[in-house]
Order: C-alpha cells, then structure tokens, then sequence
C-alpha cells in the first residue's frame, strides 16, 4: 500500500513537470496543445475512494493552474472529468466485473479497453478545458477543433507514455 | 430530519463535487477581473521564481537572435545621441521645461514567459510594484504593440498580450485618419484583426497601423502592424481588416513598460463626465 503512495506521489511530481516545463510549451501550428498530466488520474486504482480522487483532482488541477497562468481552468476541467471516471469505468466494466487489485492500465485491462477508456476521459476533459477558456460559443467550430485535435494528440502520448513506464509485469 | 440526512449521504459526492467544482469557477471569474485576490498574487510569486530560473536556461537558445534584435536597437539609440546631430543654430538647442512636459515613462523589462498557442495569452515579466508597476500600464516591444499589465506582485508582473480575447487595442489608420479597434480571434498568433474602420477610409494593402492615443495606456503613434487584406463585414458598414502584427510573440523577450504620468488626471476627468450624464 506505501508503496503504491510513493508511486502515486512520484507520478504526480513527474506528470506536472513533464506537463509545465515541456508540453506547456509544445504548439503545433498554434492549435494542438498535449495535456498529458490526466493520465495521473486515469491511473488512479479501481478502489480508490471516489471522495478522495475528487481531491485529487482538485489538486492536481490547481497546480497546472498556478504554473500556466490559467485561474481555475485546468480545475474545473479536471474535476469535471475525474467526476465522470466512475461512471466511465462501471459503463466498461467486464462481464464478471473487474479482478480485484486491477488498474486501469493496459497491462491490466488490455490495449482496446484502454483506448476507448482514456479516449473517452481525455476528449471530456479537453472539451471542458477548451469551452470555458473561450467560455462563448461564437467560435465553436474552432474550439471544437482545437479540442479534437488536442485530444488525438494528448491520448497519443499517453499511451506512449503507457508503454514506457508500465510495461514491465508485476510478480504476484 | 433523518431522511434528509440520508438524502444528504446519497448525494454527498455530487455536492462535494459541486463545491470543488464551485471553487475552481470562482477562480475563473477572479482571474478574469483586473486584480485578483491575494491568493494568486503570492502563487504568483512562487510560479514567477520558478519560471525565472528556468527562463536562465532557456534564454541562452535564443542569444544569437537575441543579439541581432539588441544591436539593432542600438543602432537606432545610437542614431538619436546628441552626438549625431549636428548644431544647427544656437537657439534650438535650449529645452524650454514649460513648453514640454514629459507624460510617459518606459521602463524596460524582460520576457520571463510568454504563451502564444492559447486561446488568451499572457506573458511574464521580471518587474513588480517594487519597481513601480501598476495593473493597466501598457506594455511594448522594439518593434510594436505587445499588451498591457493584469496582476503585479513584488517583483513579477503578467500582462495580458495582444492574443488575448479580452484585448482591444484602439487603432488608428494614419493615411486615412480613421479609428478602429484591434482584436484577435484566437486562430493565428501573428494576425490580428481590425475593427471599426468605416468603408470610406481608403485602405491598401501594406499599410502600417499605429495606436490612436485615445486611451490611457499606450502613447500616440505605437506600431502594431501592417494590413495583410480587408474585406468589408457582411451587413454593416465597416472594414474587416487583418493585421500582420509585428511583434513576434513566440520570440519576444525584452519589453517596455508604459508610464502615464497623467493618466489619473485624465480618467479623473472622464469619470466626471459619465457622473454627469
């Protein structure tokens, strides 16, 4: 259990640095912009009390804000997504329900299951991000765009990231 | 009584959503106002440090362009030295203090962070109230228009850019006199769009567009671009211009910070203009 904290606190310091120091300054022909740091809370276990990934996710959200100059986006669009993951998640959930101990990974639940899982999380999440940025609708198809765009490349990277860091199998 | 406890445990999560959710809105709405609270004015401080020192290592990719754009503003300094005049008659050369009044002041400041690929775009720089900086001072470039202060702590300052939805820059098209205001539509960071201008002013392709002076913030006569091509607005009788601006936002990096020295003096006056009405 102590060391899935560790963990879990070392993916958070990385995910935000990684997220501040380098994608933050990504464009891609000024539209695309990757936010990876999600995949903290798409990595977050099954049993997770849903009151404490509310926290998280507040947390999580306010840090990005005070290091892009953003005032609560990255918050209500986090919380707004970290809100949804159980529904998500007892939407997708197997026939005979999820193994006990399992995480949301794809090592875990497989490569088809993840896609559409962090498909769906990413795509709210930057539909949130990117509608209370403008916060108007006059330029809804750009928005919309940006969005979409955004949210390809963000679920690019993380699954990247997927197969970087946890690929190795536990020995349980 | 018990049942509304039991109403209240079914749904605690939702409203404890509600509540984290109702905080991170009224952020949103604080960051939007000109001076937001004391909590982001200190985080500020904090993220300003930490952007400063990464700033230190950063700025050294740029250092070649960096020096070209410096020596060429020291050409130009260079070029208004009173040792590149000459004495043309004794009697000008007096400065007579009753007939000029200085009425801005430039302090000059470094880019510590600028974003250009948001929808608003801000930048950072490296002076607070420590020296002098206030919300709403104008901000320049060497080569134009760059945006105009939103929130100050001791010794960093952000400043709302061109890119940014709430910016409007009043605009004057100086060959045909006529005013306008300049937005930006959030597609490209080097394009900005004109407004206002009626259809009878003449406009052309090429020509450069300069700050009217009409409001408190920048001085009269500020670069900010040239036209690319215009078209008129649907059902209206006003241009739509698109504007290259030229301040680079991806490469900007030293700036000026625009001091009106009379500027209390003027809103003084315009607020008891709109009292009388």
């Amino acid at each position: 259990m102590s060391s899935l904290v560790i963990r879990s606190i070392f993916s958070f310091l990385f995910l935000v640095i990684l997220q501040v120091l380098i994608l933050n300054n990504i464009q891609l022909g000024g539209f695309i912009n990757p936010y990876i740091y999600v995949l903290f809370l798409l990595m977050l276990p099954l049993q997770t009390p849903r009151w404490a990934s509310l926290f998280l996710g507040f947390a999580l959200g306010l840090v990005i804000d005070v290091f892009s100059q953003t005032y609560g986006l990255h918050t209500a669009a986090t919380l707004f997504m970290v809100y949804l993951r159980p529904f998500v998640l007892r939407f997708m959930a197997p026939r005979d329900d999820y193994e006990f101990g399992a995480r949301p990974s794809i090592r875990d639940m497989g490569l088809v299951w993840f896609l559409s899982y962090a498909g769906v999380l990413v795509v709210i999440h930057h539909l949130a991000l990117f509608f209370l940025e403008v916060f108007r609708f006059d330029e809804f198809l750009t928005t919309l765009l940006r969005a979409a765009l955004s949210s390809v490349f963000s679920l690019g990277l993380i699954i990247l990231t997927q197969f970087l860091t946890y690929s190795e199998r536990k020995t349980t | 009584m018990r049942n509304l406890f039991v109403l209240f445990w079914k749904y605690h999560l939702f409203l404890l959503f509600l509540l984290l959710e109702g905080i991170a809105f009224l952020l949103i709405v604080q960051g939007n106002k000109h001076h937001s609270g004391q909590f982001y004015s200190s985080a500020n401080a904090v993220a300003g440090n930490w952007y400063s020192l990464v700033n230190n290592v950063s700025e050294y990719f740029d250092l070649k362009q960096e020096n070209q754009e410096l020596v060429r503003e020291v050409a130009e300094l260079k070029s208004l030295e009173p040792k590149a005049f000459r004495v043309v008659s004794a009697s000008e050369i007096e400065i007579n203090d009753t007939v000029y009044q200085q009425q801005y002041k430039f302090l000059g400041a470094k880019v510590i962070k600028s974003t250009v690929n948001r929808r608003n775009n801000y930048l950072m720089l490296n002076r607070g109230t420590s020296d002098g900086l206030a919300p709403d001072m104008g901000v320049i470039g060497p080569n134009g228009v760059v945006g105009k202060v939103q929130d100050v702590s001791e010794h960093f300052a952000t400043v709302t850019s061109v890119l940014h939805k709430h910016t409007s820059i009043p605009t004057l098209h100086p060959s045909s006199g006529f005013p306008g205001l300049l937005n930006w539509d959030g597609a490209d960071p080097t394009v900005g769009i004109l407004n206002d201008v009626p259809l009878q002013a003449k406009v052309a392709e090429g020509d450069t567009l300069v700050t009217s002076g009409s409001s408190t913030i920048f001085p009269e006569g500020v670069a900010i671009g040239t036209v690319i091509d215009f078209e008129p607005k649907p059902e209206s009788n006003f241009h739509r211009i698109r504007v290259r601006l030229f301040t680079n936002f991806y490469t900007v990096s030293h700036c000026f910070v625009v001091k009106n020295l009379l500027k209390s003096e003027q809103l003084e006056l315009e607020n008891q203009m709109v009292q009388d009405e």
